[in-house]
């Protein structure tokens, strides 16, 4: 309680609050822009944000993301384009809506929904944060080297189809991580004798070009023209919504509650969230041949459930220091360079930024709604400008927050490099977010792997010797056995079809 | 533009061996009988393990009419691969020119070319070109206090 009342200060400020209202503002034009993601917004404010305190720090990526997620819906209704990620498993439905009139009605739905569904989340977050840090404080390193395990293990096997292409995406994050002065022998690796490498992959430049450059090449090449809407003026978008609300006050409960779990799955973030959402809801309405036809039911899961996830990624975050989507990747990457160590430690040392960070995440969510409807007022302008003029913008601007965190052109470099790879990669079907999860986690995995094998002499059964650590070396191990469980299971029910066939 | 996996495969297997490679004189924590060349070698195991399981499912993209490599409208138009080498080459043009060209002239071409490319009108792009220039480095320079070079821009110092 003492930390929550030291934290109200630090967050009720007057430059704070300032920020967190830019950032709202920044997060709901990014969110509404298609290809602008909200994991690019918070890769795009690290810049802006690497040079403030860590609470007015936090609370624009918090209130940022917020928005951008919400507001990711309002292409999504009008054009049938999603804004990010997290709305297109329900773009198609919201537009369906819209082209029977009831656009103000899917908008507001998913408007409040997604302000609910935050708020479940952060509920969540508070109340389990603080309890899982005091089992945290317990771990060692042998702990910690699993559940990092077990964090990329999941991050490989949620994020695509192919889990061979998930590990290599990981390996290759795992990898960058590795340039630089290595941490037990202090030996120089893969540096090619270029000073600006001793220090390893600078991480806020290799992240800016995953999310921002890849996202910008992906971009200007596309072939697609979207026309700009001819819109009526919306605004009655509360209208008849707590009848919406309480009809399917069920589907708004199982959207944030599944939500909240994905997010906190290490990986998982709001996009998986939202699909999952909408087909479970699919799958128990007492209606589901209306859905795809323009049937609100499926906006409130989902809607709901992609801004729980979000919430619900900052759990392990703040524990263990171990992401739980690409966003917070991007938070705690930024963390360590700031020489900040997430993890239970904080929960310790500094509970008044802890608190802070709920507050902040109280009131993103609060101020969604009115800055939400603007949003969605505003959005015949907003869907207007034309994105040619958008991306050489988000390059420039690009280009130099990477140049700025250490003012050298090699974070441009490293910036450009890494970009040109998470493009190629994406058009391969390998996915990112294993990358950037193995970029910041790489070192934490090393790290704990060398010290537990130096403590248990060389000998592997000593990563299973404490009670915990075996559990977790279990599970772990568990999962990276179910593709070879599947695959031969497989085998035998194909092999016996053709010996019955 | 999408390779078969077969290549890419290869491609992993070779870099596996190139870095497993490299790993030869990391030196070893005294006392024990590994060290700094561990982690990277196991990695490197990982990257040719998959390497070897991207060249299986290629060969069985290959059995099923899949091509060596897989052209999108984008990469097979003229148009797209333009557009991608104006990007590229306005931010290695940035890299190599910045720091004695100054900011403010560099981040104006690279950026009024690629607005060129992207809209083909002149007057306006050239106008926005100049404007976010502007604006983006009062934000960096002003504000956050990054030293951006001025370049020939030197005497005009504002």
């Amino acid at each position: 309680m003492d930390a929550f009342l030291l934290a109200l200060p630090l967050v009720f400020q007057p430059n704070v609050l300032a920020v967190m209202a830019m950032a709202a503002i920044f997060g709901l034009f990014v969110g509404s822009v298609p290809g602008l993601t909200a994991t690019m917004a918070t890769a795009l404010l690290v810049p802006l944000t690497f040079f403030m305190d860590p609470v007015p720090a936090i609370a624009a990526m918090v209130t940022a993301t917020a928005m951008a997620i919400f507001a990711g819906d309002i292409p999504g209704a009008l054009l049938r384009v999603p804004g990010t990620p997290a709305s297109a498993a329900y773009a198609s439905e919201a537009f369906a809506m819209t082209q029977k009139g009831l656009a103000e009605r899917a908008l507001g739905t998913s408007l409040v929904g997604s302000a609910i569904g935050g708020m479940f989340g952060t509920v969540v977050l508070v109340l389990s944060a603080p309890q899982l840090a005091e089992v945290a404080l317990q771990f060692t390193q042998f702990e910690y080297f699993w559940l990092a395990c077990l964090g990329l293990s999941c991050a490989v096997f949620v994020s695509t189809a192919s889990p061979t292409k998930g590990t290599v995406s990981l390996l290759i994050g795992l990898m960058l991580a590795t340039v630089g002065i290595d941490i037990t022998a202090g030996h120089p690796r893969y540096t090619f004798g270029i000073p600006d490498l001793l220090g390893g992959v600078a991480f806020i430049p290799a992240m800016i070009g995953m999310f921002a450059v890849a996202e910008i090449l992906r971009n200007v090449v596309s072939t697609r023209v979207i026309e700009p809407p001819k819109l009526e003026h919306l605004f009655r978008v509360f209208h008849g919504l707590g009848g919406v609300f309480k009809r399917y006050w069920r589907g708004l409960v199982r959207g944030s509650v599944l939500g909240t779990a994905v997010g906190i799955l290490p990986g998982a973030g709001g996009d998986i969230a939202a699909w999952v959402a909408y087909a479970l809801s699919k799958k128990l309405s007492k209606e589901p041949e209306k859905f795809g036809t323009g049937h609100v039911e499926g906006i409130v899961d989902a809607g709901a459930a992609n801004n729980a996830a979000l919430s619900g990624a900052w759990v392990p975050a703040l524990v263990f220091g171990i992401p739980g989507d690409s966003i917070t990747a991007i938070v705690i990457g930024v963390l360590y360079v700031k020489g900040m160590n997430p993890g239970p430690t904080v929960f310790m040392q500094n509970p008044e930024l802890i608190y802070g960070v709920f507050i902040t995440f109280f009131l993103a969510n609060i101020v969604l709604i009115p800055f939400g409807f603007a949003a969605i007022g505003l959005a015949r302008h907003i869907l207007r400008i034309p994105r040619t003029i958008v991306w050489p913008i988000v390059l420039l601007f690009s280009m130099v927050g990477a140049y700025a965190i250490d003012n050298s052109l090699f974070g441009i470099v490293v910036m450009l490099s890494v970009g040109v790879l998470a493009f190629l990669m994406e058009e391969n079907g390998f996915p990112v977010a294993p990358a950037i999860l193995g970029l910041v986690l790489g070192p934490m995995l090393e790290g704990n792997f060398m010290t537990a094998m130096i403590k248990a002499d060389g000998n592997l059964l000593g990563f299973f010797e404490r009670p915990i650590a075996a559990a977790l070396g279990a599970i772990t191990l568990l999962l990276w056995s179910t593709p070879l469980i599947l695959m031969a299971a497989r085998r035998v029910r194909m092999h016996s079809a053709t010996e019955r066939g | 533009m999408r390779f078969n996996d077969a290549i890419i495969g290869l491609v992993l297997i070779v870099f596996a061996l190139v870095a497993g490679y490299a790993t030869r004189d990391f030196p070893q924590i005294p006392g024990q009988s590994y060290g700094a060349a561990l982690f990277p070698r196991l990695l490197c195991v990982g990257f040719a393990v998959c390497g070897l399981l991207l060249i299986a499912s290629g060969m069985r993209q290959r059995a099923t009419a899949g091509a060596w490599l897989d052209l999108d409208d984008w990469a097979r138009s003229f148009s797209g691969p333009l557009t991608l080498a104006i990007t590229i080459g306005g931010m290695v043009f940035y890299i190599l020119v910045s720091e004695s060209l100054g900011f403010i002239p560099t981040a104006f071409l690279m950026t009024a070319s690629l607005l060129l490319r992207l809209r083909g009108r002149w007057i306006s792009s050239l106008a926005i070109a100049a404007m976010v220039t502007m604006v983006i480095h009062q934000i960096f320079y002003k504000l956050l206090l990054v030293p951006l070079p001025w370049g020939v821009l030197e005497p005009l110092v504002f």
